[in-house]
């Protein structure tokens, strides 16, 4: 690499060499992750000279594989931009060559964590539309030229994207001017971390636990429990009779548990609006730069939890178009937003939404019995059968009340459950402990299903699912010649929408 | 409502409830029964293995309930495969194509040409040796917007695609 007058990214480039260090940092952490059991069984059992030698000379293998390997990794990888399309070259013992034309690009992310800020690199992570596996991510890029060629995509897209077809995209306005519309300090934080689904934290805590106490019962050669109880001198009993006493302490402990995430994950969290659409910072290990670009934000939906309605904080959830791989990654989340900051969010993705004239609705009566038959009855005679089998009070308890229960809980969510249909999109309400709201325009709208079962048929209802390029909006039980004119009209202003843009070009 | 989209080589329909589907040829109905007999004939034939040579209960009444149930289940999803195919069609009109299908649970799937990413034309070995193919239309991002018909005559599934990539490439 010369530092010519043409930029770097127009002749195969390296990335930083920071990432053979972060490359074998990936690998060793691959290793232990999937081998640690065999090291727990190292540590724990009872060591001969003979053996642990061994051990020694496999590490050292292994070491000097993982080295290589980072070091082949490294230098096989090339990147740079070729007759509009950017070019990843990579793979160790078999080649891999990826080009992914420019404006197939849909978002560039940069990614710190410790080791990268440590160096002051990124690691660059480009989605695509369409194809699997067409995503293109490099682990560690100097700040500064990654953000150079951020600015030349960004540049070449505007530039291009805008020029060949009349896209939605034609519709960004110029660089408008960034605004900060919220930013995180540690008491929000706080509250958001207090205000988190701490019973299904403590549940998911309490599965990981048991199944860790039985995946290393192999290697102590007898259940964990009983390991503890007999090397250590605790005994479990203890715990299991006092069951009340280990959901006070899973609450304890998931209380602390995701107090400590929330601050990592959305430490110093900046949600600002840029003129292409929103950017998200947020992390105290790992810095995350999301960028949300307005014509790629397939759906919003924003929630609250009895406790966060209480502080009037909403959960803000983008949906961004995205390749089958980063699908996970590009649901961009906003925590702690205020209902100011939704309506901010709201007039920029979908402008008409605030005036516009809604029509309400509500799903038939149907989706309240389909749905108390499913959660309601059919565990109902599980339970009957457990609690007549293996009678206790506790579970003749649980019988008597999960019927009253759930028809209970499920006619409040009915109540809740709403449609608004306008001329642009739509907007469902839902939830009755944790409240949330979608908003979706017709024309982000890539398929739609009419779906109908046999009971359904009978009442003359039918549900309708909106699938679009991340993730699928469903109404559920509205009556059938709705459901088939909504259709037709929103076939209509996803076919018609683009004849209107032809009409123009000609 | 202004707007119209023609049913191809039929009269003008605006409304999807008015579309005339377009059947599965009857051949795809042999070759639906074919596929039937070969997985139903491979759990048959694990099953018997497992009669003469597993040793699971040590009595053999057992066995009889479980051949009952197998039968039973073969005959259910012989007639649902029936049922099925007399309920499945789609159409192809100029501005999208349809896929109707279920017995149960009915699904209308419609995809519009303009969200369309790319268009694949599968067959099987099996397909072949009755001229049958399948066609699957992607749509961007997740999958669940994909459309795919399979057990329609090649040569129609050629000219669907054909005719959808054209649509796709006069929208650009």
């Amino acid at each position: 690499m010369s530092d010519t007058s043409p930029p770097f990214y127009f002749q195969p480039s390296r990335q930083s060499p920071i990432a053979i260090l972060l490359i074998l940092a990936r690998l060793i952490r691959s290793l232990i992750g999937q081998f640690w059991p065999v090291l727990l069984l190292l540590l724990l059992r009872k060591r001969s000279a003979n053996s642990s030698q061994f051990w020694v000379w496999v590490g050292i293998a292994i070491t000097i594989f993982s080295v290589l390997r980072s070091l082949v990794t490294y230098f096989r990888t090339h990147f740079y931009i070729q007759d509009d399309e950017f070019i990843l070259e990579k793979g160790g013992f078999t080649r891999r060559r990826l080009s992914v034309p420019l404006d197939k690009i849909q978002t560039i992310t940069f990614q710190q964590t410790f080791l990268h800020r440590l160096f002051n690199v990124v690691s660059v992570e480009m989605d695509t539309t369409g194809a699997k596996g067409s995503e293109i991510s490099l682990t560690a890029l100097d700040r500064d030229k990654a953000t150079v060629l951020r600015e030349y995509l960004l540049r070449w897209k505007k530039e291009n994207v805008n020029a060949t077809s009349a896209d939605q995209e034609a519709a960004t306005a110029d660089v408008a001017p960034e605004v900060e519309l919220l930013k995180l300090d540690l008491g929000a934080l706080f509250l958001i971390g207090l205000s988190q689904n701490h019973l299904r934290s403590a549940g998911i805590l309490f599965g990981l636990l048991a199944s860790f106490a039985r995946e290393i019962q192999p290697i102590l050669g007898k259940s964990a429990y009983k390991y503890f109880e007999e090397e250590w001198g605790l005994s479990f009993n203890f715990f299991w009779t006092f069951a009340l006493w280990i959901i006070v302490f899973f609450l304890i402990i998931s209380v602390i548990a995701t107090l400590a995430l929330t601050i990592v994950r959305f430490y110093n969290l900046r949600f600002v609006q840029t003129g292409e659409g929103f950017r998200l910072e947020a992390g105290l290990l790992t810095r995350r730069e999301q960028a949300a670009y307005l014509p790629k934000i397939q759906f919003l939906r924003w929630s609250a939890n009895p406790l966060q309605r209480l502080w009037g904080m909403y959960n803000l959830r983008f949906y961004q178009a995205a390749g089958h791989e980063l699908r996970g990654k590009q649901t961009l989340q906003v925590p702690g937003c205020y209902p100011h900051q939704i309506t901010t969010v709201q007039t920029a993705y979908f402008p008409a939404s605030v005036q516009e004239q809604w029509d309400w609705y509500r799903p038939h009566r149907l989706y309240f019995r389909q749905r108390v038959f499913m959660l309601g009855l059919l565990p109902l005679i599980g339970l009957i059968l457990k609690t007549s089998l293996d009678f206790s009070w506790v579970w003749l308890a649980i019988t008597l009340l999960w019927l009253p229960f759930t028809a209970w809980w499920q006619w409040k969510l009915l109540l809740r459950k709403e449609y608004g249909l306008s001329p642009d999109g739509l907007w469902v309400k839902s939830g009755y402990f944790t409240q949330s709201q979608i908003l979706l325009l017709w024309a982000n709208v890539q398929g739609l299903e009419v779906q109908q079962s046999f009971l359904e048929k009978r009442h003359q209802v039918a549900d309708l699912t909106f699938y679009t390029a991340s993730g699928e909006v469903e109404i559920e039980s509205l009556p059938l010649p709705m459901v088939n004119s909504l259709r037709d009209y929103v076939l209509a202003k996803i076919e018609v929408g683009v004849e209107n843009v032809e009409e123009l070009r000609s | 409502m202004l707007f119209e989209n023609p049913q191809i080589a039929t009269t003008d329909l605006p409304s999807v409830e008015d579309v005339n589907f377009q059947r599965l040829p009857p051949q795809a109905l042999k070759l639906r029964t074919i596929g039937w007999c070969i997985t139903q004939g491979i759990m048959l034939f694990i099953l018997l293995g497992l009669f003469l040579f597993g040793e699971i209960f040590k009595k053999q009444w057992p066995w009889i309930f479980i051949f009952s149930a197998w039968f039973l289940q073969a005959v259910y999803f012989f007639w649902m495969a029936r049922k099925r195919f007399y309920r499945e069609g789609y159409a192809v009109r100029e501005k999208d194509i349809i896929h109707t299908k279920g017995f149960w649970l009915r699904t209308q799937l419609t995809v519009p040409y303009n969200r369309v990413q790319h268009v694949e034309i599968e067959q099987g070995p099996l397909a072949r040796a009755f001229g049958l193919g399948g066609i699957s239309v992607y749509t961007a991002g997740d999958s669940g917007g994909d459309l795919s018909i399979s057990g329609i005559e090649y040569k129609e599934a050629e000219r669907i695609k054909q005719f959808i990539a054209q649509k796709v490439g006069s929208d650009e």
